[in-house]
């Protein structure tokens, strides 16, 4: 306990972390106040409450559509990543491989690439193969950005599971698939839950990948791009956005809290 | 299936890893219902051993027998054996009762005859009402127990224990000790137990394989380890034990005439393999077989000595002697038994040691 | 390792050998390859073609892209702001973080998770929304401006806040906040508080102290936050275009057009492959050069 540090500088610290807190949300405050705001212009002094926004949102048929494609793209994506990152990080943690680094580094690769030029390279690849752009080549191009994510989230999983619980099934009679459903399975659930929720949602709100890859099929963050060229769509744009954010909120909150079930260590916020 | 005499055969097994050969040639022979343990420092392979029994890991060579089957290809889930990890493995989704039942899954019972199983076996283990409690909720001793019962309701012909006391404090461990003697001797079943702690062995065991290196050194029942080690590398690691530098002068009939240091010459009634004249070895005592007076006795060895060090442990004494012709000093530990002779001698004091020749022990410098 | 470890991996190489484990990694590695470096070789390569006005591509080798590039000054001149704007981005977003990183790791004691929780969510919404809300923020008639007329603070709208590269650095700046404020607090959770401690004892007052122990160990995250920021904001493409107007335009903005309404592909694979390129050599650079600053305050 450092008793020589200033009360003072801790206040100070405080008082900064708490105005930086009130700018991260800011904007994403501003789309919820604008939202019911009853004018087409987003600017003080507000207006008056309405709903109307939203009622303009139920009634767009293009918005319902493009709401189905992100779901049904987001949703195999999530299963397609999660599977794919269950089987990797189980094979990376049970087995001491060669070379283990690089092909972590491998897998990790496509966080690091900008999604400017994953989307103009897979367009291209897809163009050169004859293969054509839509949903499945967002699929694609989603669970290649989804992958190393749900590999990171059910690595620190696995990482800390007691070999020892499956040698102790093993020895009380299981098969090694028996053990797997019985042991394995049912201790990295939390996880597996999280890494589909978060995988979900990323794939939910990415723009870019899109933007390139979905043609005529947009999915609801390409088709609100879309609609911010239009003053007049303007607030029933600010009300998909609310409610796609609060969407996102409880999914996330939910999945984080999911993740820290039976997390035996202190903090873990890694991303 | 011949009904074998032993319950586990283990015969010239190897096994090698990338940089240590942790099992030598190892043969093994434990019988049925005995409490048989494995016993050295770490390192030494009786990990890697109790796993090749238990199917979790291969010999690269040799041979396991369980119950007269030849566990060649046997996976772990098809033998007859069972074991308690080291850290005890509790699974932490189930609760007590799920986890011991976990084993049972697939035996042909009845609901009911399973669920009596367990209750009897959490009886027997003394965690009856204890079944819905969760895993995490459970001290080191319960866990402890959770984990037997959940391999001994299986009923195995042999149960295999890795080292299962060695989390537990000191009351609690001597506890165990004693509880997992008497559970074993009421059950019947063979267990095998892994151990670096000496005096646990040997105050368990019916057998003892004293191991070092990836070789077995010896075989024997805790009293015989004790008294007729057959090796330096055993003598050292059972008890305390003083080691003096012997040369024989002269062999005849069986017997040899040893130069020993500190001593002078003793006759033996043995000899070592391949004893001639002028071979070095090491003759042992132990300390307690040493008697401390401050008069010279006429017992057959009797040599002065001054005290170097004395320390005093409730039930009995231990003293360090320097002798001449040994360049350290010699242990005595003397139970306290007389009253009279309620004061140590102090350090700088002249004493006489006595021994009789039949409690030297010899061995040659390569071992047994 | 003891032998009781190694053979507790050894013993499982039995179970699921070890090529079963190869063989686990296969899909993954899988899709990397083909959604990834199968592309990503195919962008490479294309960077040496040409493609005629009529958007037909012309597969002959050639270094006519690059060419391009280095002549005409107007396209170096992006890429040089794009890297300016990373650059400023990256030294803001970490000059702000720092100091909220340090509150968390050193001044919050139990609800170290909750503030986490708090500082990481706003990550997980939609990017577009928030470069959109920021957009709303500092328009003509946006937040800020009306907000400031309708209480009187000005007369006339600020027209400096929109369409140029300060927006740009101003969203780029908040988007990337988070991934600043983890590595440098991680880095610093870690610290080993005794040597704080004893460099107090030893006469620092709090202001060397930070600058002396506290500061160059938490390096490390500093370093891993300036690569994380740095590197993807070069490539931004949404805050530019929503935000940036003609004065803001950034390489990606470039690289997009060359894919949209210029319809010359293989050009725009070019100043995906020149980009990238500079971008990890001034990012290894800089790592290289932190290091050595960071060994010589002692």
């Amino acid at each position: 306990m450092m008793r020589h540090k200033p009360e003072r500088g801790r206040q100070l610290r405080k008082a900064f972390s708490s105005g930086y807190l009130f700018y991260l949300y800011l904007p994403i405050l501003i789309l919820p106040i604008f939202s019911f705001n009853d004018s087409f212009y987003i600017s003080f002094p507000l207006q008056g409450f309405t709903t109307r926004w939203y009622a303009e949102l139920g009634a767009d048929p293009s918005i319902i559509s493009a709401l189905i494609s992100s779901l049904q793209i987001a949703s195999v994506t999530a299963l397609l990543s999660t599977i794919l990152g269950v089987i990797t990080a189980r094979a990376l943690t049970r087995h001491r491989l060669r070379g283990q680094k690089s092909i972590l580094t491998m897998i990790m690769l496509p966080i690091v690439v900008p999604e400017l030029i994953l989307g103009v390279s897979l367009l291209l690849a897809l163009n050169e193969i004859g293969l054509g752009l839509g949903k499945w080549a967002v699929v694609a191009g989603h669970t290649l950005i989804c992958f190393p994510f749900a590999v990171a989230i059910l690595l620190s999983r696995f990482e800390g599971f007691d070999m020892a619980l499956e040698e102790a099934s093993l020895d009380l009679g299981e098969t090694p698939w028996q053990t797997f459903w019985r042991i394995v399975f049912p201790l990295a659930v939390p996880g597996i839950v999280a890494s589909f929720l978060l995988t979900f949602t990323i794939s939910f709100d990415e723009f870019l990948i899109a933007f390139f890859l979905s043609a005529t099929e947009p999915t609801l963050p390409v088709y609100l791009w879309g609609q911010l060229r239009f003053p007049k769509k303007l607030p029933s744009a600010l009300a998909l956005g609310t409610l796609i954010i609060a969407v996102s909120f409880v999914v996330v909150a939910f999945a984080e809290w999911m993740r820290r079930q039976r997390t035996l260590q202190g903090i873990e916020p890694g991303n | 299936m011949s009904e074998s005499k032993y319950m586990v055969e283990v015969l010239n097994a190897s096994r090698q890893f990338d940089d240590c050969l942790a099992l030598d040639n190892v043969d093994l022979c434990v019988r049925r219902g005995e409490f048989f343990s494995l016993l050295g420092p770490s390192g030494c392979g009786k990990s890697t051993l109790l796993r090749v029994i238990a199917g979790f890991d291969h010999a690269d060579t040799g041979s396991v027998h369980v119950d007269g089957r030849n566990m060649h290809g046997v996976p772990p889930y098809r033998r007859p054996c069972n074991m308690v990890f080291q850290n005890y493995a509790i699974f932490p989704h189930l609760n007590v009762y799920n986890n011991v039942a976990y084993g049972l899954r697939l035996f042909d019972l009845s609901k009911d005859e399973k669920r009596r199983r367990v209750e009897d076996m959490l009886a027997a283990v003394r965690l009856d009402g204890l079944g819905s409690r969760s895993s995490d909720q459970l001290s080191g001793g319960q866990r402890q127990r959770v984990a037997l019962a959940r391999a001994l309701v299986r009923q195995p012909k042999v149960l295999l224990l890795d080292e299962p006391l060695g989390a537990l404090d000191k009351t609690l461990r001597e506890e165990m000790q004693v509880e997992l003697r008497e559970l074993q001797q009421n059950v019947g079943i063979t267990f095998i137990f892994v151990t670096h702690d000496q005096e646990e062995a040997l105050s368990m065991s019916d057998r003892i394989a004293v191991m070092s290196r990836g070789r077995i050194l010896q075989v024997a029942a805790p009293i015989d380890l004790y008294e007729r080690p057959n090796c330096a590398g055993v003598a050292e690691f059972i008890g305390d034990m003083n080691f003096l530098e012997g040369v024989t002068e002269s062999t005849a009939s069986g017997r040899s005439a040893v130069r020993v240091a500190g001593i002078g010459v003793v006759e033996f009634e043995n000899c070592l393999v391949s004893e001639k004249p002028g071979l070095a070895h090491r003759v042992a005592i132990r300390p307690e077989k040493l008697r401390v007076t401050s008069q010279r006795t006429d017992a057959e060895i009797c040599i002065p000595g001054t005290v170097v060090s004395s320390s005093y442990w409730g039930d009995q004494s231990q003293l360090r002697v320097s002798i001449d012709g040994c360049a350290t000093p010699v242990a005595v530990a003397a139970h306290n038994v007389d009253p009279l002779q309620d004061h140590l001698p102090a350090r700088g004091s002249q004493v006489w040691l006595s021994a009789s020749c039949s409690a030297l022990l010899r061995f040659s410098e390569q071992g047994s | 390792m003891t032998i009781s470890q190694e053979s507790t991996r050894a013993g499982f190489g039995n179970w699921l050998s070890v090529r079963a484990g190869y063989l686990q990694l296969t899909p993954g590695l899988i899709l990397v390859a083909a959604a990834l470096v199968v592309p990503l070789g195919l962008l490479i390569t294309a960077s040496f073609w040409t493609s005629s006005p009529g958007g037909e591509i012309d597969s002959a080798f050639t270094l006519a892209n690059y060419d391009k590039l280095l002549e005409r000054p107007g396209y170096a001149r992006i890429i040089l702001r794009s890297i300016g704007i990373a650059a400023c981005v990256t030294l803001i977003t970490i000059v702000l973080a720092y100091p909220i990183a340090y509150f968390i790791a050193f001044d919050v004691r139990k609800r170290k998770l909750i503030w986490l929780i708090l500082i990481t969510l706003p990550f997980w919404t939609s990017y577009l929304l928030r470069v959109f809300a920021w957009k709303v923020i500092l328009g003509w008639n946006g937040v800020i401006n009306s907000g400031l007329t309708s209480i009187g603070i000005i007369n006339e709208p600020l027209s400096f806040l929109l369409y140029n590269p300060f927006a740009v650095i101003v969203t780029l700046s908040h988007a990337w906040a988070t991934f600043a404020i983890i590595p440098i607090y991680l880095s610093l959770e870690k610290t080993d508080r005794s040597l704080i401690e004893a460099a107090a004892d030893l006469g620092d007052g709090p202001v060397r102290r930070f600058l002396r122990v506290t500061l160059p160990l938490s390096m490390p995250g500093v370093i891993a936050a300036s690569v994380i920021i740095f590197i993807p904001t070069v490539g931004d493409y949404i805050t530019p275009a929503l935000i940036g107007g003609p004065d803001g335009l950034m390489v990606s903005n470039l690289i997009q057009a060359q894919f949209g309404k210029a319809n010359n592909w293989p050009f725009g694979a070019a100043i995906s492959i020149v980009s990238i390129t500079v971008v990890t050599l001034i990012a290894l650079l800089f790592v290289a050069s932190l290091r050595r600053v960071v060994g010589q305050i002692r």
